[in-house]
């Protein structure tokens, strides 16, 4: 509980994919971690589909 | 097990157990499969002489000149433009050469068989750095080195492997990975191995001191000297896993200067190209920004094999030249390994808890993370006749991933 409790009261900030939110949180002395993630094929719907149909051979 | 991935393994385990041996010094027209006597091959994927760069027309400038089919650049340039040359890529001949990779009949060859599968590869010997043919260049130093590597070199090195037998070429290249090498920029190690092994060969062919001595000095002194070997065995290796059905494993990454090629195991005798992006450039003394010319040359069979840009781990050295830190070489290899599906046994990282080297890129890995290759390299000049300029780190372009992808999901059915 008391853990719980410390997490509410100092939010730990978790950046996921541009990596620029993280640098200015950073900045500000947040504490933040970083997950490089990128959406799958850059977000090319043409190759997101023919990536799933190759799961299927 | 699912088709592609029971087809990516086989290619793996083909690749992996490979073995190729330095077998001999022979011409290019006797041994390459499809040579002519008026055949250049050149690096990269196929092209046509009015769309060739700058370094790779220089080299095929002074490849007519070394061959005695014309007498000047003029001359040169009027036979290239008349149609009478065949150009083809040293990939489609079971070749590879560095750079502009221009290899003309009558340049020697060495030979190298993988002993397991029974393929063989080819490539020329390296000539130095700075003004060079594969870099472009073709002054009359260049052709001078050209012939004496003919007359003196090829004849004794020929004599020396009749001497010394096959040399495993995996065993050289384990080690010089454990000696600072990535074995495609950093040949330093396996360089000095390879000489430090011919040594006694050449000595004992009973050829003249002279021409022992110089030959000595000058793949002693040439730390490419390798090069050459490792990349005619890295093709050796990587053809053992070509043409396997279902199979999305890429087989090469090559450059001509003005495209970037892959072929992919799956997809015999098709290349997937894209406009070759310019390499980040640590020039040598007296070039800058603007000199460079855009990406080049068969060498990225290397980073094909989880070598060169792959190894970064192994040569924080090669990463400094573009302001790279230790960190970031284990990073670049660290990061390969999310577009790969193995690491081979044979060749390990010891800063990577010797780890293997990350190898079999998949085309899939590639467009669903956005990873592209990292390929180490040597940077010619963008002009014709100039030579190299320095030596840089560059990403392998997304389209070809695109374009073979489309090819792969058409030839297997997984189109709509």
């Amino acid at each position: 509980m008391k853990k719980l409790m410390r997490l509410l009261r100092e939010p730990k900030i978790v950046n996921v994919g541009a990596r620029n939110f993280y640098d200015s949180l950073k900045a500000q002395g947040a504490d933040s971690v970083h997950v490089d993630w990128r959406p799958p094929a850059g977000g090319d719907k043409e190759m997101v589909k023919l990536l799933d149909k190759l799961k299927g051979l | 097990m699912a088709k592609i991935e029971e087809a990516n393994e086989k290619a793996i385990k083909e690749i992996i157990e490979a073995k190729p041996m330095g077998t001999g010094v022979k011409k290019a027209k006797d041994v390459i499969p499809g040579m002519t006597e008026r055949t250049i091959l050149h690096a990269g994927p196929p092209i046509k002489w009015e769309r060739m760069s700058g370094p790779t027309r220089g080299a095929i400038i002074g490849a007519s000149i070394f061959e005695g089919w014309a007498d000047n650049e003029e001359g040169a340039v009027k036979l290239a433009e008349s149609g009478k040359i065949k150009f083809a890529p040293c990939h489609d001949h079971d070749a590879v050469g560095p750079m502009a990779g221009i290899i003309s009949p009558s340049m020697s060859v060495y030979i190298v068989e993988n002993q397991v599968h029974g393929n063989k590869a080819y490539c020329n010997f390296n000539e130095g750095l700075g003004k060079v043919l594969r870099y472009g260049a073709y002054s009359k130093e260049v052709i001078e080195r050209l012939n004496w590597m003919e007359k003196d070199m090829a004849p004794l090195l020929a004599e020396a492997f009749k001497r010394s037998g096959p040399i495993d070429l995996k065993e050289i290249i384990s080690k010089a990975l454990h000696m600072g090498d990535e074995c495609h920029c950093r040949n330093v190690a396996t360089s000095h191995i390879f000489l430090k092994i011919m040594a006694p060969h050449m000595v004992e062919t009973g050829f003249d001191k002279e021409t022992i001595s110089k030959v000595m000095r000058f793949m002693g002194t040439n730390e490419l000297t390798f090069l050459q070997l490792l990349m005619a065995a890295c093709k050796a290796m990587a053809d053992a896993g070509h043409g396997i059905e279902y199979s999305t494993i890429v087989t090469a990454l090559t450059r001509n200067g003005t495209d970037f090629g892959i072929r992919v195991s799956g997809l015999p005798g098709q290349w997937f190209t894209a406009p070759a992006p310019t390499p980040k450039t640590l020039f040598f003394p007296g070039f800058k920004e603007g000199d460079e010319g855009r990406d080049i040359g068969d060498s990225a069979i290397a980073e094909t094999m989880g070598l060169g840009g792959f190894a970064s781990a192994n040569s924080p050295a090669v990463v400094q030249v573009v302001g790279g830190t230790p960190q970031t070489a284990a990073d670049y290899s660290r990061e390969m390994r999310e577009i790969t599906v193995a690491e081979h046994p044979s060749f390990t990282m010891p800063f990577m808890n010797f780890r293997g080297v990350p190898i079999g890129i998949d085309l899939r890995k590639v467009i669903e993370t956005g990873i592209l290759p990292l390929i180490n390299t040597g940077v010619a000049h963008k002009d014709a006749g100039v030579g190299g300029v320095g030596f840089g780190l560059v990403r392998a372009p997304m389209e070809c991933f695109k374009k073979a992808l489309k090819a792969f999901a058409e030839k297997y059915g997984a189109r709509e």
